[in-house]
This record gives C-alpha cells, sequence and structure tokens, in this order.
C-alpha cells in the first residue's frame, strides 16, 4: 500500500510540473496559509484500486483559485470568470495533477483508476477514519494547499517531520 | 487539415487550440466536442482528418470512442491527449489504433514533435 507520505510528495511534484508548463512560475512550500478564512474553493479526484484508496484535493482563496483559473484558460487578469469556467479549469489542474501522480506511482500500484474531478467552495473536511495531511504550496503568487486524504483499509505512515 | 478536439473540459479544449497555434498549427481547421459521444457525431458530420481525444471523460471515454471509429472501419487518423500516461496505456492506446499519446502537461515543442512524427 502507499503511505500518505508518498502520495503527497507525488502530488506536490505533479503540481510543481503543471505550474511551470501552464501558469510559468516556480512552487515554494509555505508554513501558514496567508489568508485568516483559509483555503475555502478547489477541486477533488479519487484515485483508487484494491489497495489504495485516496482523495488529491488542492484548495485556494475563492479569488486565488479564480487568479489560476483565468492564467489555465487564457484570460486577462481584469476580467470576470463565472462558476461554471472557474470550476472547468480547477478541475482540470487537479484532474492533470492526478494523472501524472497515477503514472508516478504505477510501479507501486498498476491498477489505480482515476474518477472525474470534483469542483467546490466552502469547507471541505474528511469524516472520520481517514488520515489527511496537506502542505501550502505557493504557485507564484497564489497560495494553494495540497491535500491527501487516505481512504484506505489499512493505513501506513511513514516518520515525518514536516506532516501540515 | 481538419482537426477535430475532445475534451469534457473546456480549459483543456481551449490550451489544446491555444497549443496547435504554438506549435505552428494555426492556420488549420478546428472543431470540438465534449466527449466520445459528441465526438462520434462530429466524426460523422464533420469528417475530420485527425482526432485529439481526451481518454477520461464521461458518456463516452477516448478508448470507446476510438474503438466504436474502428469497429466501423472509419480510418481517421487518431491520438489521445490524457493527464494519465502509464505504460499500460500507451499499449492500450496504441493496440487500439491509435497513433499517439500526449500526457499532460504538454509544451508546443512535444506536440509539434509528437504529430510531425505521426503525420510525416
Amino acid at each position: 500500500m502507499i503511505s500518505v507520505e508518498d502520495w503527497l510528495d507525488a502530488t506536490t511534484k505533479s503540481l510543481t510540473e503543471v505550474a511551470e508548463t501552464y501558469f510559468d512560475v516556480s512552487t515554494m512550500e509555505a508554513a501558514s496559509f496567508h489568508d485568516a478564512d483559509g483555503p475555502t474553493c478547489g477541486a477533488l479526484i479519487g484515485l483508487a484500486s484494491e489497495d489504495n484508496t485516496v482523495q488529491l484535493m488542492m484548495l485556494a482563496t475563492r479569488s486565488g483559485s479564480e487568479s489560476l483559473g483565468k492564467a489555465l484558460l487564457g484570460f486577462n487578469a481584469h476580467e470576470a470568470i463565472d462558476t461554471g469556467d472557474l470550476a472547468d479549469a480547477i478541475g482540470e489542474i487537479i484532474n492533470i495533477v492526478a494523472g501524472m501522480v497515477k503514472t508516478e506511482v504505477s510501479a507501486l500500484d498498476d491498477s489505480l483508476y482515476l474518477t472525474l474531478p470534483t469542483f467546490a467552495e466552502g469547507t471541505l473536511a474528511p469524516i472520520g477514519g481517514h488520515e489527511t495531511l496537506g502542505k501550502i504550496i505557493t504557485l507564484g503568487t497564489v497560495q494553494t494547499k495540497v491535500v491527501v486524504i487516505n481512504g484506505a483499509k489499512e493505513i501506513i505512515r511513514k516518520p515525518r517531520s514536516s506532516a501540515v | 487539415m481538419k482537426i477535430l478536439i475532445v475534451d469534457d473540459s473546456k480549459a483543456m479544449r481551449m490550451i489544446v487550440k491555444r497549443t496547435l497555434r504554438q506549435a505552428g498549427y494555426g492556420d488549420h481547421e478546428f472543431a470540438e466536442a465534449v466527449d466520445g459521444a459528441n465526438g462520434y457525431e462530429q466524426v460523422n458530420d464533420w469528417k475530420p482528418d485527425l482526432v485529439l481525444c481526451d481518454w477520461n471523460m464521461p458518456e463516452m471515454n477516448g478508448l470507446e470512442f476510438l474503438q466504436k471509429l474502428k469497429a466501423d472501419g472509419n480510418a481517421v487518423k487518431f491520438g489521445f491527449i490524457t493527464s494519465e500516461g502509464t505504460a499500460e496505456m500507451r499499449q492500450t492506446a496504441n493496440s487500439n489504433g491509435a497513433l499517439f499519446l500526449i500526457s499532460k502537461p504538454f509544451t508546443p515543442d512535444t506536440v509539434r514533435q509528437t504529430l510531425e512524427k505521426a503525420l510525416p
């Protein structure tokens, strides 16, 4: 079974490549989220097999998500983006990241399948029995929180000091 | 050349078109479809020369779409542009008659090199 730390590492690495390719920005890890209300807008996607079941999430503020969505769609910064386009763009980012993660971990589990992405706004919280690990990653000027929710029946953990 | 872009994400259809222009294919004709079922209709109505198709889509996924075209005896050139690029998927794409599989994220250079190789 793949550890939650390995899922998070693969997700972070994939998000970095997406940021460099589509947004032409580098990424940086941050210690805390700058907005007091925290991230309230983002997308999630599932990866599952007989041995592994995880949800990958990428969250930001609404305005941060809009910045990423507009950049992906090629909108100018001052142009408005409606929720449908925002959901599509943010969903596509997590979809690409998840596809890369699937490829990255295929040596450990080659039977994973990918769900379709889901856009969400508000407070997202896993309900009991899951192991959750996250990191705050800054894409250019936009802070995101990348979260892995491990829903596998058995949870394994590697020792780690930098867990968020 | 008439190029049909099939992806359930409007954002990705825009990115594919933008990348094709950046890769030097801006003077070609483009059409879009939102899933395999819609793509199948457009292949029969619009008769593209090339289909660039996502894999993971609702309604009819990219592989089912390709298999349906092959079952019809349709020889339209077909390539995947998808977020998943495992060796198994590449093999599946190839064995079902796809010319190539470009995994996301892709650059104009990747697209140009792939199309030049696949469409001499």
